[in-house]
């Protein structure tokens, strides 16, 4: 077990190293420079000159990188326009635009993502699972022909149409449910349930639909499995074998795409945050990729990276808890 | 120039410009909401207009909270680095400069003192010596009184190479030199040395220009004309938190999430002509698009009753805004803004070809695709400048004359580039463009590019675009912030352009000098005269609409209009419904 986590842990380590590598690389490819995109109206040569100065952007991309790198482990220091700034490790960077730690930025719309996910998460989870379990259950009745027809459908809708719609039936016509927005969980958690309801929904019916299609797809073949008839044989309860048996087996796959998703979103639901008004990361990363803001850039994608490869390692993990045939080593 | 907030994004490079004089804008209104409305903007000369309090508000109660719904994070909110129309709007609340524009929501638009005792003293009758007297009682949001040397000190901030994103009037007018920063570079960079030509004792501050500048006036009323306590500067972070003297203080800013305004108790109305302060606080929220703002707004949920936008209502939503239901909360009006296809007369170098892609422009065509709120174009200037005359070189009706520039073209068909920001709302125009020009058989070659790098790209000269999508508006209310800055070729520079029609003729630029030298009252009607000469002689570009405003508020906010300034709703007099 130990030597299974060092070695994944050294895998993912190289794996981020690699990605901030050429992450940096790509944003230098960009045929222009953020200084254009910040300097303005009052734009000459001279004052480009300038700007990229200020932002260490005249140095050779190693001696960039390196100072990056160090940033991480040391932290550095700024200096904006004569103001020395501090940015203490692990600095991911100064951010070209709002002028801050880019750790100060991530601490904003961090806890707004991981609320919009997490929430999203149990109802797809429990939604989609449940609803797929009993559709395998019964297989060929109104109930699955219903269900998973109904999946089909909200599967193949996209957030940006459901949550449009949902926003303006919901919310614009009939005021039923209140408007899209974050409170801190600690401040009013009344309040911060309220305002994510509707992303929880959209986010969840999208994804509920996948995973119901999934767990049934999964659930049915399980139950063809000689073990369950072997159970079924020995004249355990039909419930009992449902449960201990069928669904442990066939939840495996589900909880590796799960993992991963989770991983994914984390890094930010640019597409939820933005029909919701909601500024997640996946805004920030958005907006950082316009405004050419390096520093966001990087590190929301290391983030976002950071969250698949923790994810895969936690699922690894995961799976020798759940199946005991599995045995990592 | 300055830019319209939110018109980055889209990809839109436009500048504001203001009305003063006393024109009627007289265009035929064929398409849009608007009304029109008679520019009666001056500067004032009785001393008592100056004076506070400002004119209540018929109607008008103290107390409330309003919300201004808001797409993006202010680009700045220092007060010397700040240029786009949102954040001079949103000055307002928390920053004084020299003077202000006093106006009533009628056209009537005057120039007044806001920390001054006047709008400024022409101390020799020549435009290069003024004097500003600061009122007694004006205090910094901590009690600390301000002093002439805080004008002195936020000016002198402006200089700082690293602060370039704010005018640079004041700047090049002091230092008599377009390259002032050899000349000066801010307190920061060179602590001990004083500003060239400013001045302060006491309560008064003194300009001295080695040049006329007849529009001083006009230049101290931007935000880069503030105050600020040298002791309490913040550099850098004054961009997040600046030291109030208006009506408001932020208590706390949230980058890229919320600011909170509350009221600085430090603020005398008695003080101030041009601000009521009626709200208790504004709380202003970002990351809210146009579309779920405006519909939000229209929804009209209980805490949306007192909020408001600062851009245009987007098409998807303006059919239900215009029931008469909202009639009341819909302020729509004119702006300072100008949509342009600019014509590189560096390429296009045969003026009937140019002409040509003026009688043709089907301008109707495309102020239905942004859903009508703006009006036909065909001037340089917007009809909310002083002096502005209402022509049409190139008359082709609202829908373009084909034949007229078929003739013009004798038979001949041409190829002819055109650049824009890759945005979807600038691909519709362009589509619609090389449709209608097809017709007069001019073939355009449609150029999307990048909108991050677009001005960096068509501002470089020797570009290979023919024609390029482009806007402006003007500072204050006087084509000196329009036609010089566009249109004067010798200004031309490698990049970084903004003359995009890379325009030069000696004609233009001798009476753009001779018009500088006038008096700012004088100017108006000889900058008109020089718009239509410009366009008659030389057609450098295709003015296709004057861009309209389009703003929503909610139920229970009242005592608003559309700034003739800024071009977005007051907050000045802006209030709660009970």
């Amino acid at each position: 077990m130990l030597r299974f986590l060092i070695k994944r842990l050294l895998l993912a380590s190289t794996t981020l190293v690699a990605i901030s590598i050429v992450t940096f690389l790509l944003f230098f490819a960009v045929p222009t420079s953020p200084a254009w995109v910040m300097c303005g109206r009052n734009c000459s040569p001279e004052r480009i000159a300038q700007v990229e100065q200020s932002l260490g952007l005249d140095q050779p991309i190693t001696a960039q990188y390196v100072d990056f790198v160090k940033g991480v482990f040391q932290g550095r220091t700024f200096d904006d326009a004569g103001t020395i700034r501090e940015c203490d490790a692990p600095c991911l960077g100064y951010s070209f635009r709002s002028k801050e730690p880019v750790t100060d930025t991530l601490e904003r719309s961090l806890p707004i993502t991981v609320s919009i996910v997490g929430g999203a998460m149990v109802v797809f989870l429990t939604v989609g699972i449940g609803l797929g379990m009993l559709a395998a259950l019964k297989k060929g009745t109104v109930f699955d022909r219903v269900s998973i027809g109904a999946s089909v459908g909200f599967a193949s809708t996209q957030t940006y149409t459901l949550g449009g719609v949902l926003l303006l039936l919901l919310v614009y016509t009939t005021g039923f449910l209140p408007n899209p927005s974050y409170t801190p969980l600690t401040e009013d958690p009344l309040a911060w349930a309220g305002g994510m309801l509707l992303p929880w929904i959209t986010l969840g019916l999208i994804n509920s639909a996948l995973y119901a299609r999934l767990a049934r797809a999964q659930m049915i073949e399980t139950l063809q499995e000689d073990f369950v008839r072997t159970a079924r044989a020995k004249g355990l309860p039909a419930g009992k074998v449902n449960r201990k048996h069928a669904l442990r087996a066939a939840i495996t796959p589900l909880v590796t795409i799960a993992g991963v998703d989770l991983g994914s979103y984390l890094g930010g639901v640019v597409i939820t945050e933005s029909v919701f008004s909601l500024n997640g990361i996946g805004r920030e990363a958005a907006q950082a990729v316009a405004d050419l803001d390096l520093p966001i850039v990087m590190a929301t994608v290391l983030l976002a990276a950071f969250f698949i490869v923790a994810m895969n390692i936690i699922v690894d993990v995961l799976y020798a808890v759940i199946d005991p045939r599995v045995r990592l080593g | 120039m300055r830019r319209k907030f939110g018109a980055l994004p889209a990809g839109v490079l436009t500048v504001a410009l203001v009305a003063s004089g006393c024109s009627a804008t007289t265009n035929d209104n064929a398409s849009g909401d608007q009304k029109n409305t008679v520019q009666t903007g001056t500067i004032a000369t009785d001393p008592a207009e100056s004076q506070g309090p400002a004119k209540a508000v018929e109607g008008a109660t103290k107390g409330g909270v309003v919300k201004l719904l808001h797409e993006a994070e202010f680009a700045h909110l220092d007060p010397q680095k700040i240029y786009v129309s949102d954040a001079l709007s949103m000055a307002q609340a928390y920053s004084r400069s020299l003077t202000g524009f006093k106006e009533d929501g009628k056209g009537n638009l005057k120039l007044v003192g806001d920390l001054a005792t006047n709008p400024g003293e022409d101390v020799n009758g020549d435009c290069k010596t003024w004097k500003f007297t600061l009122k007694d009682g004006i205090k910094f949001e901590d009690g600390t009184p301000v002093t002439g040397q805080d004008v002195v000190y936020g000016i002198s901030r402006s200089f700082d190479p690293d602060w370039g994103d704010g005018p640079i009037y004041l700047q090049k007018w002091l230092t008599g030199n377009a390259e002032y920063g050899t000349v000066y570079n801010g307190p920061f960079k060179s602590p001990d040395k004083p500003v060239p030509g400013l001045t302060a004792e006491g309560n008064v501050i003194t300009f001295t220009f080695p040049a006329a500048q007849c529009e001083l006036p006009y230049a101290v009323s931007m935000p880069a004309a503030s105050p600020v306590p040298k002791a309490k500067d913040t550099k850098g972070d004054y961009d997040r938190k600046p030291v109030s003297t208006g009506p408001y203080k932020i208590k706390e800013h949230a980058y890229d999430q919320y600011i909170e305004f509350v009221r600085n108790e430090n603020w005398d109305p008695n003080t101030d002509p041009i601000r009521n302060g009626y709200m208790d606080g504004i709380r202003v929220e970002f990351g809210i698009t146009a579309e779920t703002a405006s519909n939000r707004i229209v929804a009209g949920a209980a805490d949306d009753q007192a909020a408001f936008v600062w851009t245009n209502v987007p098409a998807a939503v303006l059919p239900k805004t215009r029931a008469p239901e909202f009639a009341e909360q819909v302020k729509a009006g004119p702006s300072q803004y100008v949509e342009y296809m600019w014509i590189n007369t560096s390429r296009v170098t045969d003026l009937k070809v140019r002409q040509a892609l003026n009688y043709a422009v089907d301008r109707d065509a495309l102020i239905k695709l942004r859903g009508g709120v703006d009006q036909l174009g065909s001037t340089i200037t917007s009809p909310t400048v002083g002096g502005f005359q209402s022509y049409n070189a190139y008359d082709g009706g609202p829908t373009g004359n084909v034949e007229k520039a078929k003739e013009l073209l004798g038979g001949k068909t041409v190829d002819l580039t055109y650049a824009f920001p890759n945005t979807p709302v600038r691909q519709q125009a362009a589509a619609k463009m090389k449709e209608f020009y097809a017709k007069a058989g001019i073939n355009l070659v449609l150029a999307p590019l990048d909108p991050a790098t677009y001005y960096e790209s068509v501002g470089t000269k020797g570009n290979k675009y023919d024609l390029i999508r482009g806007g402006w508006g003007a500072d204050w209310p006087s084509a000196a912030t329009v036609i010089p800055e566009l249109l004067d070729g010798r200004a031309i520079r490698d990049k970084g352009n903004m003359n995009l029609a890379y325009f030069n003729s000696d004609d233009v630029n001798a009476e753009i000098d001779r018009i500088k030298g006038l008096k700012a009252g004088e100017a108006g009607a000889e900058w008109a005269k020089l718009d239509k000469m410009i366009m008659e002689k030389h057609a450098p570009l295709v003015s296709q609409y004057y861009i309209g405003n389009y703003e929503i508020h909610g139920a229970k906010i009242g005592g608003t209009f559309l700034s003739d300034n800024s071009g977005h709703m007051t907050l000045s007099s802006m209030f709660v419904k009970p």
